[in-house]
Order: C-alpha cells, then structure tokens, then sequence
C-alpha cells in the first residue's frame, strides 16, 4: 500500500512538476530531469531501506542506509535545482516571458 | 536542448514509471516476475537469484572420503583432544562464570534466560532411528501403499514437511560411491551404522542396519530466530538452538509416522547430529552452500539455520546441489573469522584440502575450524556462542532492498563482494563491548519486544502468503 500511495504522489508530483515547468517556461534540459529522476529513485531507495530495517529491528542500520542514499539523493535533487536557477538567473527574460 | 512533452506523452510516461515502481519490488523479491533459473525443484520455492549447480561449490574428492564417525567430533571426543586436566578446568571455569553472571543479573544469563532455556528444551517427541510399531500402516488399513513417480512423492513430502514445519525441503539419492560416504560410519554412540541388504531395518547394543533398499535422504532445514540469535553468545542465544532441536524431535516423530503411513520407511535421526553429515546433504541437496563457518549457509536465512535428515526408500526425484555465490563471497568477506572470540575459524582466502584435525572429515575443499578452540570457548561462556552466525553478513531478515540487492549482485559476480562487505561493515558493526560473555544485541531489549514472529521466526520467506 505504502509503495501504491508513493507512486500516486510521484505520478502527481511529476505531473504537477512538468506543468509547472512549462507554465513558467524554465526551459529545464534533459540532462536536469534526469539529475530529478536520479534523485527521486535515490530517495525511494533510502525510504524503503530505512523502513524495512527497521522491521527488521536494525535502527542502526536504518539510520546508515538512509544517509548512504538519501544525502546523494539530496545532492542530485538540489544540483537539479540550482542548475535550473542558475540559468534562469543569467537569462531573467526567459523565466518571465 | 530543453524537454517539449505533449500532454499525451507525459501522461503515458508518468504511466509507464508507475508501473515501474510498482513491478520492480516484485521482481526482486519473487520468483513469478522473472525466474532466473526454471531448472529447480518443482517441489520448492527459492529466491529468484539462486541458481542450480551439477556440482555443489565446494570440491568433493568422493575417493578421498571415507565414511566418518560421529564421535570423532569434539562433541564426543573433546577431552581426548585437549586432555582431561584442560576439560577439567573449562568445567570448572563454565560453572564458576554461568553462576556469577546469574547472581550478577549479567544480560542474557538472568534467571529469566536460564529458565526458559530449560523450557524450550522441553515437550519434544520422542527421537528414534527405528519407525514407530503404532504406525497406521496401509496394510493395517487393508489398502496397496501408496504409489507415485519420483516427483509426486517429492512434491507430496514437501507440501507434508512445510505444514510439519521445515523450513526448507531436499533429496538425495545415496551411490555406494558418492553420498552413501555421507551416512556416518558411526553414531554418536558408537554404535555400527550398517548398510546391509535386509528388508527391514534394526537396532542392537552395537549396530543400526539401514537396508540397502532405503535409497533416498530427505534433508530439511528448520531456520532459528535471527533476533534471538543477535544477542550471541548468551543463554538467550543458544535457547534459539535448543528450541530448533526440540522442534525438530518432533517433526522427525511426525515425518516417520507420515512415511509408515504411505507404506515406507522412515530411518531418523537416533539423536542430535546422528545418522549422517547434515551441512554435508544439505549440500547435496541444494538447501544452500559450505561456508567459511565449515557449516551450512542457506540462501533464506544465511547460517542461521539448522539441517537435519532421514533415509526412506520411498523413492523421491533429487534436487540438484545450488550456486548462490555464497561460498565466493565466504572468500572475500572473512567477517565470521574476524568476529569469532577464540580465533578457530579459517581466515585462509581459499578453501584446502588440508583438514585441522580428526574432528574435520578430509575428502572436501572447505575453510576447516580448528574445533577445539570453538569447543573452549562454549565451555568458558557455558553457551554454544553464535557470534560466527551473527556475524554473517547473510544472516539477515531480508527485508530491505539492500539484502535482495547484495544476494542478487553475489549470485550474478564475485566482482562486488569486497564492496558488499564493506556495507554490510557499516551497517552491522558488531557488539560495541566484545569481552567475555558480551552479547551482540542487549538481551533486555529482546525481553522487551512483545511482537517478535512465532518462534522468532519469519515462515514465509520465499514462499507464497496466505
């Protein structure tokens, strides 16, 4: 159920994210959605190590695998974003137009 | 280049990555979304990533061995290996530790693990080489006995094992050559185990007699608590394996009067480890591979497992021998040696022929222990210790992706397994005081979790959900 629920909220999530995009026209690159992907699977990755050790009544553990994959899964999501702001900052027409 | 979706496209790939994530825990974990090997038995159900072998892992020299006897184990013959002024000694050492750490309140040897140590080894059925007399036999019935190919009868014992509670579920035929060399020579009462070709089998002061008919070895694992075995090497670990014996008395009672019933025989165990080498046909049977442990390690729950094994001639379809690429990683990862207090365990890279002593039967290519050192220190913490087996970076609950990752990664290539290792070294550290006696996981805490599985023990894994 957990994994149906957290498809749903990807599959809005990006909906609303794609929308979103092209509404402000940012013009995001391949190469950033896929930087976002990379990141939404790390993230994924972390929340069902991190859950599942703990079933399996390891917190120690948990709290390892969660760092291991969610803080490069951060890094990947905020690089995603920076480069997006970054050239909507050197092109300010373009994000406003 | 910047992204230019129509509706239509976004839609169909917000679809598609959906399904995705919805599928792929599916397919890691289950055998019914991609199965990477069709050949195994039709009679069990194993992880997807364990593959079948013509050969076990490990090397077998069948000239070389020679059937062994039970005895010469350090669990019969410990004091003529170290001498009876030692035995004395680790006697004297055992009573004096389990009594001070029981007045101390130590965790793991209250009195509270004490006695249900004594409770678990209770209520069991009674354990006999011989069939029961009281059977329902066919021909008490009046009926012809039961009658099959080789694969219904494998079928039907699995199905009838799992619901007696076996974990996992094998065959082997014996060859006079080959694995008859794995039915022991000697029992651990020294009586004679004969293989004569009579009709019926027997049982005197001296000798048991396996008719030659009887061709077919059921090996069975029944898997302990990993939980309970995370707090090695105390009363309360070993408690995990005293209950594993005990239930298994009374499967074994049970399997013999479900083979007297179906008109056959049902030649068990006469007592603990008797009648044959269990790590051996587990082997052989593809319930897992050798390990650096020189025990069995199962692709289900690691070592933490216990094997056992009965001789019938109902004759069964065999299951062949596994590769899971678990002896490959043994080679690398050396975690078990690093952690086990009295240093018996190999730490050689490669298996040897060379045995360590009479307590290791020669004629396979394995990491042998030098048992009398694992021996002493039972008797020193008055317990059978564990922390080989909760060390091993196999023995987990299999829960998170990152098991189901590493078991398929080691499987597929021995190339990773120094950086699975290496994880599993971040994520299980070991004990944070490993003196003497100190546990793995603080006993306590065990005493305080009231939702552990029944028997600390997850029975469906691998297996379908009711």
């Amino acid at each position: 159920m957990m994994w149906l629920i957290l498809g749903l909220i990807i599959g809005a999530g990006g909906w609303w994210l794609v929308s979103w995009t092209r509404a402000r026209k940012l013009g995001v690159r391949w190469y950033e959605w896929l930087l976002g992907a990379l990141a939404v699977a790390l993230a994924l990755l972390a929340i069902q190590n991190y859950t599942a050790f703990l079933r399996e009544m390891e917190p120690y553990a948990a709290s390892v695998m969660l760092a291991l994959l969610g803080v490069p899964g951060l890094i990947l999501a905020a690089l995603a974003v920076f480069l997006v702001w970054w050239r909507g900052r050197k092109s300010p027409t373009k994000s406003t137009a | 280049m910047s992204m230019n979706l129509t509706r239509r496209e976004l839609l169909k790939d917000l679809g598609l990555l959906g399904a995705g994530i919805t599928l792929a825990p599916a397919s890691i974990v289950g055998n019914t979304v991609f199965d990477w090997d069709n050949e195994q038995t039709p009679a069990l159900s194993r992880p997807s990533w364990v593959r079948t072998a013509d050969k076990p892992t490990m090397e077998i020299d069948w000239e070389k061995m020679q059937r062994y006897s039970e005895w010469r184990t350090t669990r019969g013959s410990f004091v003529e290996y170290v001498g009876k002024e030692r035995d004395d000694r680790l006697t004297k050492l055992q009573t004096e530790n389990l009594d001070r750490w029981l007045k101390q309140n130590k965790p793991g040897y209250t009195l509270k693990d004490r006695a249900l140590g004594v409770a678990t080894g209770q209520g069991s059925g009674a354990q006999g080489f011989l069939p029961p007399k009281d059977a329902t036999t066919p021909e008490k019935l009046g009926v012809p006995k039961w009658t099959g190919s080789p694969e219904d009868a494998a079928r039907m014992v699995t199905a009838a094992m799992r619901h007696l509670g076996a974990g996992t579920i094998g065959f082997v035929q014996l060859d006079t050559n080959t694995t008859e060399k794995l039915i022991y020579a000697q029992d651990p009462d020294k009586k004679e185990m004969k293989i004569a070709d009579v009709d019926l089998p027997s049982e005197d002061d001296k000798t048991r007699v396996i008719p030659k008919k009887a061709r077919w070895v059921i090996a069975w694992t029944i898997p302990m608590s990993q939980e309970t075995m995370k707090t090695a090497p105390t009363v309360l670990c070993q408690l995990t394996t005293g209950l594993t014996y005990t239930l298994n008395r009374s499967l074994q009672l049970r399997l013999q009067y479900f083979l007297a019933g179906l008109g056959y025989l049902g030649l068990g165990e006469a007592s603990t480890n008797a009648l044959g080498i269990s790590p051996a046909f587990g082997t052989m049977a593809g319930l897992g591979e050798m390990s650096r442990l020189n025990r069995l390690m199962t692709p289900e729950w690691g070592p933490i497992t216990r094997v056992f094994k009965m001789v019938t001639d109902l004759p069964l379809a065999p299951t062949k021998p596994i590769n899971a690429g678990m002896f490959e990683f043994c080679k690398v990862c050396k975690k078990c040696a690093d952690f086990c207090p009295s240093k018996a365990l190999s730490f050689d890279t490669e298996p040897t022929w060379q045995v360590r002593g009479p307590w290791n039967n020669p004629g396979h290519k394995a990491f042998f222990e030098d048992s009398t050192k694992c021996r002493a220190y039972w008797r020193q913490v008055g317990t059978n210790c564990g922390l080989c087996f909760t060390a091993c970076p196999f023995g987990t609950k299999n829960h998170a992706f990152f098991h189901e990752f590493r078991n398929a990664l080691a499987s597929a290539t021995p190339v990773f397994d120094g950086a699975l290792k290496a994880v599993d070294d971040w994520i299980n550290p070991g004990p944070a005081n490993p003196e003497l006696g100190n546990p793995f996981k603080d006993p306590e805490a065990w005493w305080r979790r009231t939702d552990l599985p029944i028997f600390g023990i997850n029975t469906s894994s691998g297996l379908s959900e009711i």
